[in-house]
């Protein structure tokens, strides 16, 4: 079973002061979280293009900001997993993991979350949206557009107000 | 030739090139005397590659953001004395030129006033009807002469406009022309598989600011402005880096001597922090006396919290936190939750917010709680939905989560994030979040 230590290992990272080494990462079938990404098993559904995960492992989300990079790689005697990035129709997708039976996959973090054991399954990798304000609907008459200095007001705001 | 070590597949070598070119991008050494000949004589080179003009050697170096601004927006005033600074019959077509501009001014002025004078004798007349009685001559010259000043300096105003801007044509931002010059030569900078100029991008992109040019002189062409790594108003122009890495392995680039001497001037020009070109006005920034950054991830971004991150020559101070520069009057203390709340800039909003913490700002702004449950999967933590105060933020409902680990300073952090309006289940606006049923979500079985 992994440790703490020896998934960060997989990646060339030492262990973080704040965490302990051999502390245990249990390898889950069920949900799982680390950070804004979210591990939730699917039906196996379809033919997906699946590649090999690389010995080096794959970088799933590379925060160019906040170098928050999680990355995905195979556990102990684990070499069929394999691993596809998402191709854009959930834009919350962020990829799917494949695990046969027997064998685990580790999703680690480099700096602050930990590492998260992934049992046999079928996975997809969500990410965390945030709320973006819904843009307000432009009132459609050219007349009425942009009179005054709210570009949004259509006539019955204008008597409203 | 280089030897094998430094090929361009070195990667050493590459990642040793960024790290010595970000510390030249945040490097706030004072300028010598040579260093400034050495940028004007780098602005000279690019100048001249650009235009196909001589260099007006006309440099104004300004020591803070509020000195820039105020040389930007002089610029006309600036720019006229070497303009007119040449010698025998050059001199005397650019006088001529400006006289001749001159004289259409006079021109439109003179027609303005003829237009003026003949409603003029009608407002006579319209006196005479409202006195009840006809004007003498006196009185008639009076109110002509009135009239027509009146309004001929209206009409004058209004037109000698378009004759002054024709004039100020001369003087025009020329950014653009020599963006256009630089960019085929700063276009490779591959070496194997590190593309240097986009590391550098990566590193310093967070640093610059477009806010610099806000105000600037500008005549029809939009004010460009330069910096050390690229261009103000696109990040996605590449600075020298990628050539210059290139260029230092002996690599061929391909490049004729003008495009040789280009690159060399944008090196040269790298000791000065920013740089705005217009036809005979080049005005350059000198680097900050203090310039306090931290690391985020792979990028560099401003960021002090016991003081100004950037301190000028001048005394002008500037203060930033986590990249986002905060108004000088709430930087020193905690601001009160009405400055938050008047505070119209979300994201100032968000750092002023962070650095007290998110629990502190909901108990001292009393945010009202709409419900709580415990969050599946981070065991003895809770997800708290509160009611955010109307007009403020962009949505009516915020969620306090709490982390799964630590962070480093070994503290489990709060934070707090802008769910839908419409939900009332905190469960549920978690499970929003990544987009999936609040069942699912219910079965979390662990949180990291």
């Amino acid at each position: 079973m992994h440790t703490y230590g020896s998934a960060l290992a997989l990646i060339g990272v030492t262990v973080p002061d704040h965490f302990q080494a051999e502390a245990d990462v249990p390898v889950l079938t069920a949900p799982q979280a680390q950070g804004d990404l979210l591990i939730v098993p699917v039906a196996p559904e379809g033919e997906r293009p699946w590649t090999a995960l690389p010995d080096e492992g794959e970088q799933v989300v590379h925060g160019e900001a906040t170098g928050n990079t999680h990355w995905l790689h195979r556990g102990f005697d684990s070499p069929g997993v394999r691993w596809v990035r998402a191709d854009g129709e959930d834009p919350l997708v962020v990829g799917f993991v494949e695990v046969p039976p027997g064998q685990s996959a580790m999703l680690v973090h480099t700096d602050e979350h930990g590492a998260n054991g992934i049992g046999p399954g079928t996975y997809a990798i969500r990410r965390k949206r945030e709320f973006a304000r819904p843009e307000p609907q432009l009132a459609t008459n050219p007349l009425l557009r942009g009179f005054g200095r709210r570009p949004d007001a259509n006539a019955w705001d204008l008597v409203w107000d | 030739m280089p030897d094998e070590a430094a090929a361009p597949g070195d990667a050493t070598f590459g990642s040793a090139f960024v790290d010595r070119w970000v510390r030249g991008s945040i490097d706030v050494t004072p300028l010598t005397e040579a260093d400034r000949r050495g940028v004007e004589a780098g602005l000279a080179a690019l100048h001249e590659a650009a235009v196909g003009h001589p260099w007006h050697g006309n440099v104004v170096w300004v020591r803070s953001p509020q000195e820039l601004a105020r040389a930007l927006a002089n610029a006309p005033a600036l720019m006229r004395g070497p303009y007119l600074a040449v010698a025998g019959r050059a001199r005397a077509f650019r006088v001529a030129k400006a006289l001749s501009q001159g004289t259409m001014v006079l021109g439109y002025a003179f027609i303005a006033a003829m237009v003026a004078f003949l409603p003029s004798y009608y407002a006579g007349s319209m006196v005479s009807r409202a006195a009840g009685y006809q004007l003498e001559g006196g009185g008639l010259l009076a109110v002509v002469v009135l009239v027509t000043i009146v309004t001929g300096l209206a009409a004058a105003a209004v037109l000698s406009r378009a004759a002054i801007n024709s004039a100020r044509n001369v003087f025009a931002p020329i950014g653009a022309e020599i963006e256009q010059t630089v960019q085929p030569i700063l276009a490779p900078g591959r070496l194997g598989d590190l593309d240097v100029a986009a590391a550098v991008r990566r590193r310093t992109g967070g640093l610059w600011d477009e806010r610099l040019l806000d105000g600037a002189w500008t005549e029809g062409a939009k004010v460009r402005g330069f910096h050390r790594d690229g261009m103000l108003h696109d990040p996605s122009v590449p600075g020298a880096a990628g050539p210059a890495a290139l260029r230092e392995l002996g690599g061929s680039l391909l490049l004729d001597a003008p495009g040789q001497a280009v690159l060399s001037g944008l090196i040269d020009v790298r000791r000065a922090l920013v740089w705005v070109p217009y036809a005979w006005l080049t005005v350059v920034l000198e680097p900050p006396v203090q310039m306090h950054t931290e690391q985020a991830g792979e990028g560099v971004r401003l960021h002090r919290e016991d003081g100004p991150a950037l301190v000028w020559a001048d005394g002008q101070v500037e203060f930033y936190l986590h990249g986002v520069r905060i108004p000088a009057e709430l930087a020193g203390r905690e601001p009160t939750v009405r400055e938050l709340h008047a505070e119209r800039n979300s994201e100032v909003r968000r750092v002023l917010i962070e650095r007290e913490g998110w629990t502190h700002y909901i108990s001292r702004a009393g945010l009202r709680l709409v419900s709580q449950a415990p969050d599946p999967g981070n065991p003895g933590r809770e997800l708290r939905l509160y009611r955010t105060p109307a007009r403020v933020f962009d949505s009516d409902r915020l969620l306090l989560m709490t982390n799964g680990s630590p962070d480093r300073t070994g503290a489990l952090r709060h934070y707090a994030e802008l769910v839908p309006g419409t939900l009332n289940d905190p469960v549920e606006a978690a499970a929003w979040q990544y987009g999936v049923p609040a069942d699912v979500y219910r079965e979390l079985a662990r949180r990291t």
